[in-house]
């Protein structure tokens, strides 16, 4: 109002009428109203303005009656708590095959068979990432060659994949992921596994991991003590990275066992001294300002990625983000890991453009590779042989990863189930189709079972959003599009399932030192999706 | 089973956002108390919206049910009132949005219905207007430039004004900042002050 003759503005008029001016400011506009004539004016008419708004404002609630609605609300929400929907993982697991009673290279031949017939079908349905399809198929009835004792979800001849229902296909989803990969998931144990006790690193042989491996596979509680075994103490992850020899990616494996800050110092040293970028030591560094996930209650049965973060905390991850982003701009999960953030700080407006950010792109990686050999890396700067140290991050790669990407798709997820629950299903609907492309480029670019594992379950968390979202607001073809998803992602558990199953298989027909180091070496370099690729 | 629900003492003291602490531990009695705080509040405001006592009902016990499901995203250090206003507000567009068929009355009718009730024009013996008939008119001119403004002006003038919301609690509810409310309430008011010089000039 730089034309008139005084600078107050006509809010601060109607701030003052309602006295919720301060002292300062209403002596000032005392003062400028005795000055001005043209205030003087402005005041009158905001005076009748407010009064007559009053007028009119009673009458849209004139004859509204009380209302008294609290037992209906409780009784809503009685039956909303019983039947309370919480974003949950699936935790895919692998079916517990028999032990096989034929010999060494009979089980290997076997299981490359069996994989034979697999890869196919992982080529065919994406499951391979970089080099496959990033859309998944989904296969129609006698197109297909039949494969026997295989139990892919076909589509019957002349029907189209959205001719199903939706609740159907989804419960066909979870009916196959229960009947092939539910079993007790190695991921339940997040951190519980430190409190027992360390072995000595150096102690630690290629045989003793490769047995805890096959135990793993009936006995989840191996994968535990596998994690235990590969997780430094904070006192020998300090020797290890203040070592002058060791290298910098030996530092970035090891920093994740030291303390927050510490590890922040030691990696912004590590980074400082690689030859090139690599973004997996950016997304560690950012990782550091997460907080440990809370112990699981009723409420919050499983983590999500920012729980517990301060706002300072998110802000220093997103100015990470930001560093990392530049470093690897083509990667989605890093949009996903910044809308995440966002939304935790408020900022809708800033998520929903890093998540159309990612609809853009066609892969997502959490650097699964690159983690495995940095901790081999760490381990074996720490004490433990090479082979086994090489053994041992081989059979756990992917599997921080497949937290990782879990806990953060539980919370994108959370936050747009607030959406929904605040009235704003464009913004819930937004987020759970990000979510759900999100699960599709981690499977496409997976090079780790665990990452493909962890692609798979986000999209079926997405999809459970997105079912009851869309059967609200009754949208037919977003409905027939899910429906042909959750029908495809039927077909990708089945092969993922037949591809764990023929790497236990691989496990438990044992081998020679050369055969575990011939095996290890492949899976750190090319991940375990490739292993049979060119099977021993 | 809620039927007798009695006023817990503890619950009537604390805070909303006390409140919705204790709710998000667990006890759904303090979701209880705050329908009963809160309950014709959300109900009125959302009748400035979808001006019809029904829907109105309904979407208020709405957002409870969604306050419920929300619970574990409250933050306390921050206001309720503005949070649940802001839940009730989507509710209430996305209704407007679901129904676009629904009749809204205009402010105007609003406006001209006071006169209605009165029985009609209130003139003086000689025939003028008197004042209260000028103020009537006045009041629909208003009206009228009110129901020309925007959907999002026409909002922040009936928070401001009709639901006596601050410029920061306005803020909160659409999803803006204190500064932008502030701006866009002086814009808004600038404009209709020249729109009733020109009407009055016309007149």
């Amino acid at each position: 109002m730089n034309d008139r003759e005084h600078d107050i503005t006509l809010d601060a008029l109607a701030d003052s009428l309602e006295g919720r001016l301060p002292e300062a400011q209403a002596s000032e506009l005392r003062d400028a109203l005795a000055a001005s004539a043209e205030l003087r004016a402005d005041y009158l008419w905001l005076q009748g303005v407010a009064h007559d708004l009053d007028a009119i404002g009673a009458q849209v609630v004139k004859g509204a009656p009380e209302i008294d609605v609290v037992d209906a609300v409780m009784r809503a929400v009685d039956k909303a708590a019983a039947s309370e929907k919480t974003v949950h993982t699936v935790h895919l697991e692998k079916r517990q095959p028999a032990r096989p009673s034929f010999g060494l290279w009979g089980a290997v031949a076997l299981a490359a068979a069996a994989v034979v017939v697999i890869m196919g079908l992982m080529f065919e349905f994406g499951l391979f990432g970089p080099s496959g399809p990033s859309a998944p198929v989904v296969s129609q009835g006698p197109d297909r060659p039949p494969v026997p004792g295989e139990r892919v979800a076909v589509i019957p001849p002349g029907e189209t994949p959205g001719s199903e229902r939706l609740d159907e296909a989804m419960e066909r989803l979870a009916q196959e992921v229960a009947e092939k990969l539910d079993t007790p998931s190695k991921h339940a144990d997040r951190g519980g596994f430190l409190a027992t006790a360390a072995p000595v690193l150096g102690d630690v042989t290629q045989d003793d991991v490769v047995a805890l491996r096959q135990a793993a596979v009936s006995d989840p509680g191996a994968w535990v003590r596998l994690k235990r075994m590969a997780t430094l103490d904070a006192a020998t992850a300090a020797e290890v990275v203040s070592n002058p020899d060791v290298s910098p990616d030996a530092i970035v494996g090891a920093a994740a066992s030291l303390p927050d800050e510490e590890a922040r110092q030691w990696l912004v040293t590590a980074v400082g001294r690689m030859d090139q970028q690599k973004p997996y030591a950016g997304l560690t560094l950012a990782s550091t300002y997460l907080a440990q996930p809370a112990a699981p209650t009723a409420e919050q049965p499983a983590p999500a990625l920012f729980d517990g973060m301060t706002e300072s905390d998110l802000r220093a991850f997103l100015s990470e983000m930001a560093a990392l982003q530049e470093a690897d701009p083509e990667n989605a999960l890093l949009d996903a890991l910044r809308a995440g953030a966002l939304l935790r700080l408020g900022d809708t407006e800033g998520a929903l453009a890093a998540l159309a950010s990612l609809q853009g792109k066609d892969l997502a990686t959490a650097y699964g590779l690159d983690a495995a050999r940095s901790q081999q890396l760490a381990l074996a700067a720490a004490g433990m042989s090479e082979e086994s140290a090489r053994m041992l991050s081989a059979v756990l790669a992917g599997s921080d990863q497949y937290n990782m990407l879990c806990d953060l798709a539980r919370d994108l997820l959370q936050s747009g189930q607030a959406y929904e629950a605040q009235g704003d299903p464009d913004t819930a609907r937004q987020i759970y189709e990000a979510t759900q492309r999100l699960g599709e480029q981690v499977t496409g670019n997976a090079r780790l079972s665990e990452e493909s594992l962890a692609g798979i379950d986000v999209q079926r968390m997405a999809m459970e959003g997105l079912e009851s979202l869309y059967a609200d607001s009754d949208l037919a073809g977003e409905m027939e599009r899910l429906t042909t998803s959750a029908l495809a992602l039927v077909s990708q558990i089945n092969s993922l399932g037949g591809m764990l199953e023929a790497l236990d298989q691989l496990f438990l027909g044992g081998g020679d030192s050369s055969f575990w180091n011939q095996l290890s070496e492949q899976i750190l370099q090319f991940g375990d999706l490739s292993v049979f690729e060119s099977a021993p | 089973m809620h039927a007798n629900r009695v006023h817990c003492v503890d619950e009537v003291q604390k805070t909303d956002e006390e409140l919705m602490v204790t709710l998000r531990g667990g006890d759904r009695e303090a979701l209880a108390e705050l329908v009963r705080r809160y309950q014709n509040d959300i109900f009125r405001f959302c009748l400035h919206y979808l001006r019809d006592f029904e829907l109105a009902r309904e979407l208020a016990q709405e957002t409870f049910v969604r306050v419920y499901v929300a619970r574990q995203r409250f933050d306390e250090t921050r206001k309720f009132r503005p949070w649940v206003l802001c839940i009730a507000r989507n509710l209430s567009l996305n209704e407007l949005k679901r129904k676009k068929s629904v009749h809204m009355e205009s402010l105007e009718e609003y406006a001209s219905a006071a006169r209605d009730e009165d029985g009609g024009l209130h003139r003086s013996s000689d025939g003028i207007p008197d004042q209260e008939l000028m103020e009537q008119e006045r009041r629909e001119a208003l009206a009228r430039l009110l129901d020309f403004l925007d959907a999002e002006s026409r909002e922040i003038v009936t928070l401001r004004f009709f639901q006596k919301m601050s410029a920061r609690d306005i803020a909160e509810v659409v999803g803006s900042t204190e500064g932008a409310v502030r701006t866009r309430l002086h814009r808004i008011l600038k404009s209709l002050r020249e729109k009733s010089l020109m009407v009055k000039d016309h007149l």
